[in-house]
């Protein structure tokens, strides 16, 4: 099971996409589906549904899910913490501050509204970076800067909010996170962005081991700490918040997946990496496909689908104790 | 005897606290030193010093000759080894997982024969395959110092090896440092306790407020004036018979 658990995950990934291509509003069966892509199936109506909505979302959320959950692996060695993903230093509220902005100064455009939330969420990271930076790099003080940070940029998208009520369902949507908007370049970026972080983190997996010692055993072992970590900490927040400016918050994935992984592989990353993306793809394209399925008409939120999941499973980890926290 | 280390008007700390101001010291190779003083003098962050978590304002660290400033972390890293005060690792890598982290700076083919031999020279092979959150903080004390084994550097630095172990765990670590210098390391530790400093030690050092309060063989140094001075505590001499010295006791 250990050995081959990337293989079983793909194997349940692909499985679960030709099911998830045969459910939808308009009913495909599975022969049909499969008809598409052998050629069988004619009917432009049926390949359009297939090809250009349900694929181009299957392969966003499972791309989503594979950088979510790297971006949790990279930020729980760099910050020495199990607990940790990217939305802890500020990605998530930053992309929503910036999208409500956006909305509150009208140019949400299907261009600027991503952009927006880019930009809010990498100027928050690299705020929270540049301040910790300062003090000699402590977790502590990256974490407390990042627990400020959500707080301040909460209260001011509440404000915005606030001040613009009529324009709360879309900013609500947004931060809920969808993938029913997903589009093809949208998927084209995330899957290169998916690889490149996945390759990133493979060629840094002795760094990530030894970020989990203290920080005196890391560096007498030869490890340029500081370096290292500011290296990590960047790529993967920027893939996250790309990820977030596509397909809106979503919670849990950064963790669920290699917490999941680590309990049955163990911490040592070589092993850890390439099984928690894919599992993380999955998880995420699950969450998504019940999303589209549970509500009788129209769909739910995938973060509360993902929200939904985690936290129990999250509870069951906590009380399982194979960790030590804090 | 050549020197492992050498320190040269060495002025530096923190930005709150400027800690050392021109110290000098020398550590002969080979020997069993013991960093000594009260709380706050210094010991650890002249470890720190070492293996460059800090860095000097002024002065220059020799390394086998090198001059530490020029020296890579990860060329450093070959020369000097440390096991961390209350070392934690809260994620479930194994005891050799744990120790094959030491050959981050100079991966070999044979890293596997050296990560055994380290694991072999601490005594816990039989741990090999459990996860360090599963052993006891012994059995981990013993994982940090064969990480530290497996650089194949010749100078170990320990910040307080044995403070938090019971006697028996306390006995055995310092054996095995013993039996190391034995072998031609130099092992520079912290240690609070005077009377295991006088029993391994064969060098002591006091640091007392950032400054060296003495230096030299331990049978010259530790005596009634200078603990007076360092520590402001009187103290008696006894003889052990075990270890055929006197040893001195700290009046309580």
């Amino acid at each position: 099971m250990r050995r081959h658990l990337g293989w079983i995950i793909l194997m349940a990934t692909l499985i679960l996409a030709l099911v998830s291509l045969t459910i939808g509003s308009s009913r495909i069966g599975l022969s049909e589906t499969i008809g598409v892509f052998t050629g069988r199936n004619t009917s432009s109506a049926q390949r359009y549904i297939i090809l250009n909505l349900r694929l181009v979302r299957i392969i966003a959320s499972f791309a989503a899910g594979t950088i979510l959950a790297l971006g949790g692996v990279s930020y729980q060695a760099v910050l020495r913490n199990p607990m940790a993903d990217p939305f802890i230093l500020g990605v998530s509220s930053g992309a929503s501050f910036g999208v409500a902005l956006a909305i509150y100064f009208g140019v949400a455009t299907r261009f600027g509204l991503p952009l927006s939330a880019l930009l809010g969420a990498t100027g928050t990271t690299l705020f929270i970076l540049a301040l910790a930076s300062r003090k000699r790099s402590s977790n502590t003080v990256l974490l407390l800067s990042g627990v400020a940070a959500n707080y301040i940029l909460s209260a001011a998208m509440t404000l915005l909010l606030f001040l613009n009520r009529e324009q709360y369902q879309r900013i609500l949507a947004w931060s809920l996170g969808t993938f029913s908007t997903a589009t093809r370049n949208q998927v084209v970026i995330a899957l290169l962005v998916s690889l490149l972080l996945l390759l990133f983190l493979l060629r840094n997996h002795r760094n990530l081991d030894l970020l989990l010692l203290d920080e005196g055993s890391a560096r007498s072992s030869g490890l340029a700490v500081e370096s290292v970590r500011y290296r990590l900490l960047l790529i993967s927040s920027f893939a996250t918040a790309l990820c977030v400016s596509f397909f809106g918050v979503i919670g849990f994935i950064g963790l669920m997946a290699p917490h999941i992984t680590r309990l049955i592989l163990g911490a040592k990353h070589r092993r850890l990496i390439f099984p928690t993306a894919l599992l993380g793809g999955f998880l995420l394209l699950f969450s998504d496909t019940l999303a589209r399925v549970l509500l009788p008409s129209g769909e739910l939120p995938v973060g509360i689908i993902t929200s939904l999941l985690g936290v129990p499973l999250f509870l069951f980890l906590i009380l399982k104790g194979r960790y030590r926290f804090g | 005897m050549a020197d492992a280390i050498v320190i040269d008007a060495l002025t530096g700390g923190y930005e709150t606290n400027p800690l050392f101001r021109r110290i000098s010291l020398t550590f002969p190779k080979g020997a069993f030193i013991a960093l000594a003083g009260p709380n706050g003098s210094g010991k650890s962050s002249l470890l720190k010093f070492l293996y460059k978590q800090l860095k000097p304002e002024e002065g220059t660290i020799w390394v086998e000759q090198a001059d530490l400033a020029t020296l890579k972390q990860k060329a450093l890293a070959q020369n000097i080894g440390f096991v961390p005060q209350n070392g934690r690792l809260d994620f479930s890598f194994t005891v050799e997982e744990t120790v094959a982290m030491g050959r981050y700076a100079n991966p070999q083919k044979d890293d596997a024969k050296r990560i055994y031999q380290a694991m072999e020279t601490c005594s816990i092979l039989n741990l090999r395959n459990t996860p360090v959150t599963r052993i006891s903080g012994g059995e981990l004390q013993r994982t940090f110092l064969a990480r530290a084994l497996a650089q194949d550097g010749r100078i170990l630095l320990l910040d307080e090896p044995v403070n938090h172990l019971d006697v028996a765990h306390q006995r055995s670590v310092m054996h095995l440092l013993r039996n190391l210098v034995a072998q031609g390391y130099t092992v520079i530790a912290v240690l609070h306790d005077l009377l295991l400093a006088q029993a391994y030690s064969s060098w002591i050092v006091f640091l007392k407020e950032g400054a060296v309060a003495a230096e030299g063989p331990t049978g010259e140094v530790v005596n009634e004036a200078v603990l007076q001075s360092v520590y402001n505590v009187e103290s008696y001499r006894i003889r052990d018979p075990y270890l055929g010295k006197e040893l001195l006791i700290p009046v309580w």
